[in-house]
């Protein structure tokens, strides 16, 4: 036993001593993981789309209107541009995409309001833009709301009844939300973290890929491996991605000030079986790369459908049965999943059991096949 | 590669919007009141397009643990109290608490649920009124003095879906292309070919360039053009504006990927260093088309790389084209970006070019 450990842990330091070496391996395993995680989220930065330029159509020239205007100007969502007197006018802003939204304000404004008479404000938005419609829509709704709540209680109060009361009576039932693990809904919060653990995946399988293209060239085939070397690179490559781990979830959490709840050491233990599946993912890959650059042309694309199925960004409730299961192949889907859930809503390791078991089962899996792949050691066939 | 792996992402990303809207997201209710009007919510919820109610949890306990084990994106939590409070007319919140980190969901449920509260609340006000003896037409103007129409302009659907789907195309694409012209020009220069490569084109290094990329320009376009036909058809979209400007852009978007590919190579013959600044180049463009986030929100040095991006520029030529329906006028200054990326670059990166496969110190590098 002593002994297959001392085996494995010689392999490990002659891969960490092959990535040394292998200046196109050593950029991207080392340098490129940790330039994208640097400049990946700077985007972001803001976090949410504010003050989006809107025009204002005031059909009624009212002292309310004008009011109401005033009220959609200053809140943060959005920033009356233009004040206009027709439709035709804002159509144009609209369509030249200077403007991304229009507030109508309808003739007989100020006059329904003071009748008791409902009255109608139009809302368009750009919704072509998910954060812009959005946002356009809430900074309206909560000028008019805030408008609109004070025309009732005074109402309420006319006829006899005391402010406290007057706000409940309007909204009997009430709905209060709370956001978790996102208070502030900023974007970089919501994709940073996901994005940290595909740049882990992708890098890494990247990089494995180029190891094996550069030892493919100088042998003309793989090497036949024995199972302590092949324990021995998985080490190496999980021991330099711990470290990247560490960095992510510490340096650029804190440069990108992305709010967060649970301990360093229990994501680096639940992403342990997530970088050893990506290792063995890896190292079972790379009897298909014979050059250098092979892996870096047969992997890059594999980002965008990556992360579109981990079900981060689009729900996976929405998508056919064979793609949810099919998912799991891939460790990111299990890896996002688990590290957010620890890292930002400060689960257990008995919490996340689920995706922590699916890993160490890819590992597995993964195992096997890296296994067979370096153990044959097939003959050169190009 | 030219082939294969295109079809295949993309028709993964197909199927992860098959559903265009997700529906039925699973919600957890805490019901502590048990009565009628507590009972009433829970199906409204239940019936509103976006939710499910799932699970029910007997006591609040365990409220975090549901969404910490992602049994639910949301729990809602119904006081005791809730009917008896409501009728007096004292208002007792029903509480939902959303797991705002998985973004979509998080808005879609809170969304809907805010409407179903809401209609009862405005229901059960309007009932009130109505008892004090007012209309039901002058109780509900009593009850929301102002009420907003939403028009959501050249998405009126709000499916998020078929957007997102139609700009992942081209931006699957640029990987390909990007990486294909680095590939077949890279490969010339680390194999030591590239003066028989120039030899074969009779010395002329724009006929050599010319011959080799154009014919994969011309099949990505065509495979592009075809799938985009294929999604639209597919989301049962229209192109509001002008198929001839769409798909001009997209293949002048080919060709502007294919210069910032010579582009690389020119830099220094070096096939695995074009490569990865390939991957520099393509691997977070999406984050910065401005598609999934508006680029005005983007601090300056995200502005500027957006508008170094092939892909930024023509995404904004597809939504104008087939959404807002735009005229030629307001795509013109994109197109005119993509021309300079995919004519002007290219033509400035022969000389060095031309001069790398005459120099053979530059060749067999990796």
């Amino acid at each position: 036993m002593t002994g297959l450990l001392r085996e494995i842990g010689t392999a490990a330091l002659d891969e960490l001593r092959a990535i040394r070496q292998d200046k196109a391996a050593l950029t991207i395993l080392v340098f490129a993981a940790l330039f994208y995680a640097a400049i990946y989220p700077t985007p972001y930065k803001n976090q949410l789309a504010r003050e989006i330029p809107i025009v204002a159509v005031d059909l009624d020239g009212s002292a309310t209107s004008r009011r109401l205007v005033r009220m959609v100007d200053a809140t943060e969502q959005v920033a009356v541009g233009w004040v206009v007197p027709t439709m035709a006018e804002a159509e144009v802003l609209v369509h030249a995409e200077v403007a991304r939204g229009a507030v109508v304000i309808p003739e007989t404004f100020e006059r329904s309001i003071q009748r008791g008479e409902q009255v109608v404000l139009g809302v368009f938005g750009d919704a072509s833009y998910f954060m812009i419609y959005s946002q356009v829509a809430s900074g309206i709704a909560q000028a008019s709301g805030t408008l609109s709540a004070g025309i009732e209680i005074r109402r309420l109060q006319a006829s006899g009844s005391d402010e406290a009361r007057a706000r409940k009576t309007r909204d009997p039932l009430p709905i209060a939300l709370h956001p978790l693990y996102n208070p502030s809904g900023g974007y970089g919060n919501y994709i940073i973290p996901a994005v940290l653990v595909l740049i882990l995946q992708q890098t890494l399988l990247i990089g494995i890929g180029t190891l094996a293209g550069t030892r493919h060239e100088s042998h003309g085939s793989i090497k036949k491996h024995s199972l302590a070397q092949c324990l021995g690179k998985a080490l190496a490559y999980v021991s330099i991605y711990l470290v990247h781990a560490a960095l992510f979830f510490t340096v650029v959490f804190r440069v990108f000030d992305l709010p967060h709840r649970g301990s360093l050491l229990r994501v680096l233990v639940f992403l342990f079986p997530f970088l050893l599946a990506v290792s063995f993912l890896g190292l079972t890959l790379s009897g298909l790369f014979r050059r250098r650059e092979s892996a870096l042309e047969g992997l890059m694309f594999t980002s965008l459908p990556a992360i579109f199925i981990s079900g981060f960004s689009f729900p996976k409730e929405a998508m056919p049965l064979w793609l949810q299961w099919g998912a799991h192949l891939l460790p990111s889907t299990d890896g996002i999943a688990g590290a957010l859930r620890i890292f930002q809503m400060d689960a257990s390791l008995r919490e996340v059991q689920v995706p922590f078991l699916l890993l160490w089962g890819l590992s597995a899996v993964y195992f096997l096949t890296a296994w067979a792949v370096l153990s044959w050691g097939r003959p050169q066939a190009d | 590669m030219a082939l294969i792996l295109p079809l295949a992402g993309w028709f993964i990303l197909l199927n992860v919007f098959k559903d265009r809207v997700p529906r039925n997201l699973p919600v957890a209710v805490i019901d502590l009141d048990s009565s009628a009007l507590s009972r009433r919510v829970v199906r409204a919820i239940d019936a509103t397009p976006a939710a499910e109610v799932v699970l029910r949890a007997p006591d609040e306990t365990g409220a975090e643990g549901i969404l910490r084990r992602g049994e639910a994106y949301a729990v809602v939590v119904l006081a005791k109290g809730l009917e008896r409070q409501a009728l007096r007319g004292e208002a007792m919140p029903v509480s939902v608490f959303y797991n705002a980190q998985w973004m979509l969901p998080g808005s879609l449920i809170t969304r809907d649920l805010r409407a179903a509260v809401g209609a009862i609340s405005s229901d059960l006000d309007a009932s009130g009124q109505v008892a004090r003896g007012a209309s039901r037409e002058r109780a509900k103007a009593l009850a929301d003095p102002i009420r907003i129409e939403l028009h959501p302009l050249f998405n009126p659907a709000l499916d998020y879906a078929a957007f997102l789907l139609l700009a992942l195309i081209p931006t699957l694409f640029q990987v390909f292309v990007l990486v294909m012209a680095v590939q077949v020009v890279g490969i010339e220069f680390r194999e030591g070919t590239a003066d028989l490569w120039l030899a074969s084109a009779g010395g002329s290094v724009l006929r050599a360039v010319a011959g080799k990329l154009l014919p994969y320009a011309l099949w990505f376009t065509v495979l592009e053009i075809g799938l985009t036909e294929f999604t639209l058809g597919w989301l049962g979209l229209a192109v509001e504006g002008s198929r001839a400007t769409l798909y001009g852009g997209m293949a002048l978007y080919t060709l502007a990927y294919q210069g910032i590919g010579l582009l690389l190579i020119a830099f220094h013959a070096n096939l695995r260093l074009a490569l990865s600044l390939a991957g520099v180049i393509a691997g977070p463009a999406f984050a910065l088309a401005g598609v999934s986030y508006p680029l005005f929100a983007m601090p300056l040095a995200g502005r500027i790389w957006a508008a170094l991006l092939p892909l930024s520029h023509y995404l904004a030529v597809q939504t104008q084209q087939t959404t807002t329906g735009a005229t030629l006028a307001v795509s013109a200054p994109r197109l005119l970006a993509l021309l300079a990326f995919s004519v002007v670059l290219p033509l400035l990166c022969l000389p060095r070019l031309s001069r790398l496969m005459r120099d053979a110190s530059y060749w067999m590098r990796s």
